[in-house]
């Protein structure tokens, strides 16, 4: 039995790992045979076969432990190893970066500033084209708007046709119209504008839009009630957070606190062509619509409108268009929500993202050069690694590991960057930017820049591993430098170069040529200030005696500064126009004819002072009084549209009775003809006007315009407000603006593009440069022996610079031709933007290609100077 | 090379014990478990599998060597510094750990110094 038990226990200590079983077996045979004999010497037979037994378990429990155990440590064996190896390359990427600073600071900087400029463009284009709206179910919210008969374009709505609307629409599932307001604050500190927005019940839910404290208008109107901005609430009351139920007076009458709305985009203050103001300076209230009084028929508003489920927006649109007739016989136009505020910048945005493709495939080119150049300074270390037995995986992966520690610190780095550009940007941007949403590093953003990081990782190993794999880096074998693929990547620099700068250049003079445009009108040194005089009761104007003398007596106070150069007032400055209206013009023996115009309100000083060119007849003055029969001046525009002598025709304007009744002329006689202004701005064309004189069509709430002597208008600026307040105490006046930023802020879509292209066209263009010049100092230092033997045996070393020179401009050459096939099509993608100028301009085409060319010349000047002055004898001794 | 499971505190009886038994001289297998045996009154009985299981572990260990025996074929062991270390460090916490159980009056006849 005893030899039994002993035999199961070997067979069972043969189930050990080898390395046990060898060192321990006899030892264990033996020990155990020994406790067995001594427990039958002292307990009998029984208690030595019960050993055994005992032995026997616990050497089966012990094979299955030793063999886990062992398997435990194979495997952190082999991963310990494995980490062992990638510390390593890590250590050794990292060593290798301080010793060539520049290049490992060259390639890291350039991957931030791609990964920056991507994100950045992508999260500012996330923000305005694609995240949802803060909205419930944002996709059936949409903006309408009446149709112009002639040219099919969009202006404000009558509450006729909103009305009208809403009784016909059945595929509207709730609407609400929307219209401009402002009053005057008062405040401790004095009396400050304060521009809002007037809605009609179900504004609020219409959007779906929750307040921030309170409730919103909602139910029968209060006309008493106000909700503030978070923006009003925070900028100017504090933050108060018991701000619900205080009392506010605005133009001298209670208004009651009811809620607070968070900031986000939201419709307010509607302009004539279909234009929904992003300015946030515009909605800082809302307050309900009074009741409709005889202004039925005014095109003042805005109407938003919450489609049903499944509505299409041309459905509707036509279902609109049949019930015309009793509203204004307009058509209607539907806009999608989003489509209102950034149908301008869709491709203005994606003339941008283009711009950064363009660089970012630039910089991969560039890297992947330096790189190569990078992996042929390392040549001789790869051959001993080789030479010591690493595999070419293990060299590849050493490559790999390198590129990345750079990429993971380029886009650690962008990012940072990108987050304080998208922080930064709504507040240095104007405010008519389209940020219909809040520009944010989200989850697509960091995507895609972590996609950049590893495509340009991948690219920048890409060629140095190709050669290792395919040849490993035989210590003789023919460098890379100046080979085909390497002045692949310089050309394609160079043509990528081209093709974004071209664009901007383009862009950069049509900007110019558009700020280089006759407005019709005096531009610079002109002071822009709104001012409202309020009226006994809040809604109702001042008396027109009280409008009249306030006129009179502003424009006085103002002409008598030695500084002012012209005073006037007008309901719409010269670059906007918000009020429109149907003429009936008198055919003899025809129908009457209806022509839409700009109406345009303007005091009998406006045209001297703007500087505006009167064509033929008079314009107005002093003593056309409101008493007298009315008079009117039309621009050239209206004259052509008209086609037959002007002066001396009869219209009957709307306006002027509808606002003071009796005591204004209802048809007035055009005197005189004017030249066009560009109040649509400079990038549009003139529209045919009819100008009425503040003397016969008072305007309670105007803009003065004070054209000042040059370089006068900042420090006139300063004075106006209480110049204003010192005629007219209770009038609410704003900040005085200067018309050139008025002009700035309307092309400020315009410019910023053009900037923006132009900085990464320049970024693009400096790294195709760089390129080159990496390129051929890179050839120069590899083709150093070759070049000191040459001059060893004769060669001039003037020959030997015009060859490295001639080298750099054949590379350049190819780049450029490649180029303008690139430039023939970002071209294209700009045309529909550009103004006064071609896709192919030659102005711009040419001045790129020379400019550029003549920079690859300077950047070969240093190499080609390194070239004459290598020095033969150190060549030779070195051979 | 990885580390062996036997380098954490607490230690296993059986760990601690073959440690315990190499302090003062080197042993070979069945003597380590006759000292155990007799040090322990025959608290603690190791079989010579288990034993010899232990003794693979502190050889991967570090914690003891094996000393080539000098006239029969039997290998003995021989403590090296880290397990002397080591099993210091075991020594210590259990003597910290029977010191609260002092305090505490719940060892009979075991009273705490004053």
């Amino acid at each position: 039995m005893t030899a039994v038990l002993l035999y199961v226990l070997r067979l069972v200590v043969g189930l050990w790992p080898r390395c046990d079983r060898q060192r321990f077996a006899a030892d264990l045979v033996a020990a155990a045979e020994a406790r067995a004999a001594e427990a039958g010497r002292s307990r009998g037979p029984a208690a030595r076969w019960r050993c055994l037994l005992d032995e026997v378990v616990a050497a089966s429990g012990e094979a299955w432990h030793l063999r886990r155990w062992r398997r435990s440590l194979a495997t952190s064996g082999t991963r310990q190893a494995a980490l062992a190896g990638w510390r390593g390359d890590v250590v050794r990427a990292w060593r290798g970066a301080t010793r060539r600073p520049v290049t490992a600071l060259g390639i890291t900087v350039t991957i931030a500033a791609v990964v920056a400029a991507t994100a950045t463009a992508l999260g500012v284009a996330t923000a305005v084209l694609w995240r949802p709206l803060p909205y419930p179910a944002p996709n059936r919210l949409v903006f309408l708007w009446e149709a112009a008969a002639e040219d099919g374009g969009a202006f404000r709505v009558s509450r006729a046709s909103a009305e009208a609307w809403r009784r016909a629409a059945s595929s509207i599932e709730s609407m609400a119209f929307f219209g401009a307001s402002s009053f005057a604050l008062e405040t401790p500190d004095g009396v400050s504008p304060f521009r809002g927005v007037r809605v009609s019940p179900g504004y609020f839910t219409t959007l779906g839009a929750r307040p921030l404290l309170g409730h919103t208008l909602e139910g029968p109107a209060r006309l008493d009630e106000i909700v503030l901005s978070e923006r009003a609430w925070r900028t100017r009351f504090g933050a108060a957070p018991e701000i619900v139920g205080r009392t506010v007076r605005l133009s001298g009458a209670p208004f009651t606190i009811v809620g607070v709305m968070p900031d986000r985009v939201s419709p307010g203050w509607p302009a004539n062509p279909a234009h929904i103001g992003l300015d946030p300076a515009e909605r800082e209230y809302w307050v309900s619509l009074p009741p409709p009084g005889d202004n039925l028929r005014s095109h003042l508003f805005g109407v938003v409108a919450r489609l049903r489920p499944g509505a299409e927006a041309t459905d509707v649109a036509a279902e609109l268009s049949a019930a015309a007739a009793e509203g204004d016989g307009h058509a209607a136009v539907v806009t999608a929500f989003r489509d209102q505020f950034v149908h301008d910048a869709r491709r203005p945005l994606l003339v941008i993202l283009a711009a950064v493709v363009a660089l970012l495939m630039a910089a991969i080119a560039n890297l992947a050069a330096l790189q190569a150049t990078a992996y042929e300074q390392q040549r001789q270390e790869f051959s001993v690694r080789a030479a010591l037995g690493a595999g070419r995986g293990r060299l590849v992966r050493a490559i790999a590991v390198d590129v990345g520690l750079h990429s993971l610190l380029g886009v650690a780095c962008g990012l940072a960057a990108a987050r304080m550009a998208l922080a930064w940007l709504p507040e240095m941007l104007p405010p008519t930017m389209p940020f219909v949403t809040a520009p944010a590093l989200d989850a697509t953003v960091v995507g895609a820049a972590v996609a950049i990081g590893v495509l340009s990782t991948a690219l920048m190993a890409a060629w140095p591993a190709a050669r290792l794999l395919a040849g490993g880096p035989a210590r003789n074998s023919r460098s890379v430098i100046g080979g085909r693929v390497y002045r692949g990547l310089v050309v394609a620099q160079v043509a990528l170069g081209v093709a974004s700068a071209v664009p901007a250049g383009l862009l950069g003079r049509s900007l110019a040529v558009v700020l280089g445009r006759d407005a019709g009108f005096a531009m610079t040194d002109v002071v822009v200030t709104d001012v409202a005089l309020p009226g006994p009761t809040p809604g109702a104007n001042p008396p027109m005696a009280e409008v009249t003398r306030f006129e009179t007596d502003v424009r006085a106070a103002l002409a008598s500064r030695a500084d002012v150069r012209g005073v006037a007032l007008a309901y719409d400055h010269p670059l906007e126009s918000n009020w429109s209206d149907v003429l009936v013009l008198p055919s003899p023996g025809q129908a009457s004819d209806e022509q839409q115009v700009q109406l345009r309100i303007v005091s009998p000083s406006y045209f001297a002072a703007l500087e505006v060119d009167v064509l033929t007849g008079r314009v107005f003055d002093d003593a056309d009084r409101a008493d007298r029969p009315g008079l009117a001046v039309i621009n050239r525009a209206l004259a052509e549209r008209i086609g037959r002598q002007a002066l001396g025709l009869r219209v009957t304007p709307g306006g002027p009775r509808f606002t003071w009744g009796a005591a204004v002329p209802d048809a007035f006689t055009v005197v005189g003809v004017v030249d066009n202004e560009r109040f649509r701005g400079l990038e549009a064309d003139a529209a045919p006007a009819l100008y009425l004189s503040t003397r016969q069509f008072p305007m309670p709430e105007v803009s003065l315009l004070t054209r000042t002597a040059p370089g006068r208008a900042e420090a006139v600026a300063a004075d106006v407000a209480a110049i204003v307040r010192g005629v007219a105490p209770v009038a609410s006046v704003a900040r005085p603006r200067l018309l050139t930023a008025l002009r700035d802020v309307q092309l400020a879509p315009r410019s910023v593009t053009a900037r923006v292209v132009t900085v990464f066209a320049a970024i693009t263009v400096g790294l195709a440069v760089l390129g080159v010049y990496g390129g051929l100092a890179a050839a120069v230092s590899a083709r150093r022996r070759e070049v000191g033997v040459r001059l060893a045996l004769g060669e001039s070393p003037r020959l030997a610079a015009g060859r490295v020179v001639a080298d750099g401009l054949a590379t350049v050459g190819v780049g450029l031709a490649l180029g303008l096939v690139g430039a023939a099509a970002s071209g294209r993608l700009v045309a529909h933007v550009l103004v006064g100028v071609t896709p192919a301009d030659p102005l711009v085409v040419g001045g790129v290609m020379a400019g550029l060319l003549a920079a690859a010349g300077a950047a070969s000047v240093v190499p080609a100077w390194r070239a004459a002055h290598v020095d033969p004898v150190e060549v030779l001794r070195a051979e | 090379m990885a580390a062996p499971p036997v380098d954490q505190l607490p230690l296993s009886v059986a760990v601690y014990q073959v440690l315990l038994s190499l302090v003062e001289n080197d042993l070979h297998g069945y003597a380590l478990i006759k000292d155990i045996d007799t040090r322990t009154g025959g608290e603690v009985r190791l079989t010579a599998s288990t034993m010899y299981g232990v003794l693979a572990r502190l050889l991967e260990g570090g914690l003891v060597d094996e000393v080539p025996g000098a006239e029969d074929r039997r290998r003995t062991y021989r403590l090296t510094r880290t397990g002397r270390a080591l099993l210091r460090r075991e020594a210590e916490r259990l003597a910290r750990a029977a010191r609260w159980a002092i305090e505490k009056r719940l060892v009979p006849g075991l009273e705490p110094r004053s």
